[in-house]
């Protein structure tokens, strides 16, 4: 009796022992979140002088342009580390079709779709798989339609895949997709287009341009080779590239010509495009284009190479030596309910590509 | 609102002079400038080793740009304002102009590069007309005839090393996609 009441007093003063700590840590932590209110408080009231947000503008903006250009210059580096060969993968240029085949590919004409930025892996989002299979109906017989092919890489291989930054790009995705948030979602999807944005200006670039195209090029060749084409049953090839993808279509261009050794053609559906890749060997380049597409306006501005201002530039060479075909599209935006995917609109776009796929046939 | 810039500015010039950090600045700009088109190097397909040595002439190369400059500003001093031919006591003095440079890495960013460079050179011209006023009471007007010239010499010397190295990465690229066509 007497050892079940020591262990009984035992435990009470263990109790208590624990409801002093508890105490004394809630009026710690009590203290604490007083202390620092007073000083957030005072800190906030600091930060709202004019010349505290001044000095506040000025160093977020001098952090962003560190960062920004830290994230380019890291996202160029995988494309020249391929390049110099320090990487596996980068296909000999000459063995990327082989010397003869043993059947007549039924296809004759090749339509690559080159996704915009919110692409992030090789299978399109639902609404542009639609648009897809609507185009697929759509088109000829003897043309075959690749799809998925990822724009923004360069190697065989995802961003999941990639060697030094797939682990991230895994988690990234995974949040993108199953995380509750709305906001951690949103985030996410915002990283990967900023991925997507940074390569679309490493294409556009007159520096590292030529390098990045180039290996793009040779990965759409391999993937042309992989579905049958062969530079001698086949008669030409059509980049169609939406948004983004339109500045890697005409990036591509000229080298998947010299790579696949027939006539490449472009089609850009909403594209934003900068016009200084080279396109002196290009004869057909076609523009889809929205009546309410602001962000292709913008693009205009962002890419000076557009203006008429600048009439060296190879776009304004190109357009005075051959022949623009715009099929403007009354009411289409750029993406969401009235955009190019939309069941409003994709219609009229799969018409506009077969227009130009018509006109291109009866020109050749 | 112009009194107020011509404050500003005097006040920078009172910071650049407290800095002091002298003509070794010159180097530092070097290897930065020298790493911003580093990827031309990359794009030549050149082994690490001959990386690193282009690397490092390039960088010198580039701070005798900058070395030139200070000594054309020097001349032009001499001309223009007769102040004594003294150009190591003036590189010293005016070294620190060129501090921003040492940001110059940042222009290997694509597409934003050309923004990048030309706010970096601007500032470093500023930084000389600033410091022109501080040192030797050089009116802004004047300072900018003094610093033209020496401005121009260094931006033609570093845009044909540069020039020159891209244009052997693209004939390098010439090469693998003529062999095609062939």
């Amino acid at each position: 009796m007497a050892e079940s009441s020591a262990a009984i007093q035992q435990q009470r003063s263990r109790l208590r022992f624990a409801r002093h700590c508890l105490i004394a840590v809630l009026v710690g932590v009590a203290l604490l979140s007083l202390l620092g209110l007073t000083a957030v408080r005072r800190d906030a009231a600091a930060l709202l002088q004019p010349q505290s947000l001044l000095e506040l503008l000025v160093w977020s903006g001098f952090v962003l342009v560190v960062v920004v250009a830290l994230v380019g210059v890291y996202s160029v580096m995988a494309d020249f580390v391929f390049w110099e060969g320090w990487m596996r993968g980068l296909p000999d240029p000459s063995r990327l079709f082989p010397d003869e085949i043993g059947q007549a590919p039924i296809h004759r004409h090749y339509l690559v779709y080159l996704d915009g930025i919110h692409q992030s892996e090789e299978s399109h989002p639902p609404r542009v798989m639609e648009f897809l299979d609507c185009l697929d109906n759509a088109i000829a017989k003897d043309t075959l339609l690749v799809k998925g092919i990822e724009a923004y890489t360069i190697t065989n291989v995802g961003l999941r895949s990639t060697l030094l930054a797939g682990w991230f790009w895994q988690r990234l995705f995974s949040l993108q997709e199953h995380h509750p948030n709305g906001l951690v979602r949103l985030i996410c999807a915002f990283c990967v287009q900023a991925n997507n944005v940074i390569k679309v200006g490493i294409s556009s670039d007159r520096r590292y341009g030529p390098v990045m195209n180039y290996e793009l090029a040779l990965k759409i060749a391999r993937r042309l080779g992989s579905q049958g084409f062969h530079p001698s049953h086949a008669a030409r090839v059509v980049l169609v590239g939406y948004s983004g993808g339109g500045e890697m279509a005409i990036g591509t261009a000229e080298l998947l010509q010299q790579l696949c050794h027939v006539p490449v053609q472009v089609i850009t559906v909403c594209g934003v495009f900068s016009g200084n890749g080279s396109m002196d060997a290009i004869k057909d380049v076609a523009m889809v284009v929205g009546s309410r597409d602001l962000v292709a306006a913008f693009g205009r501005i962002a890419y000076p190479g557009r203006l008429p201002l600048l009439f060296l530039s190879n776009w304004n060479r190109w357009q005075r030596l051959q022949r623009l075909h715009r099929y403007p599209i009354e009411g289409m935006s750029h993406n969401g309910a009235s955009g190019p995917f939309s069941v409003a609109f994709r219609g009229a776009v799969v018409k506009a590509v077969c227009r130009e796929l018509e006109r291109l046939s009866l020109k050749g | 609102m112009v009194d107020q810039l011509v404050t500003s500015l005097d006040a920078m010039g009172r910071l650049l002079l407290a800095m002091d950090s002298g003509v070794g600045l010159l180097i530092g700009v070097g290897f930065s400038m020298s790493a911003s088109h580093g990827f031309a190097l990359l794009a030549n397909r050149l082994t690490p080793r001959q990386i690193l040595l282009h690397m490092v002439v390039d960088a010198l190369v580039l701070s005798l740009a900058f070395l030139l400059c200070i000594l054309c500003h020097s001349l032009m001093l001499m001309v223009f304002e007769g102040i004594p031919l003294q150009p190591i006591t003036f590189a010293n003095r005016m070294g620190v102009a060129l501090w921003p440079g040492l940001l110059y890495v940042l222009v290997a960013a694509p597409y934003v590069s050309d923004l990048i460079a030309v706010g970096l050179l601007a500032w470093i011209h500023l930084n000389v007309l600033v410091l022109l006023k501080a040192v030797y009471g050089i009116p802004f007007q004047s300072g900018l005839l003094v610093a033209l010239p020496g401005f121009v010499v260094a931006l033609v010397l570093v845009g044909l090393l540069f020039a020159q190295r891209w244009r052997r990465s693209y004939d390098t690229l010439a090469c693998d996609v003529a062999s095609l066509s062939r």
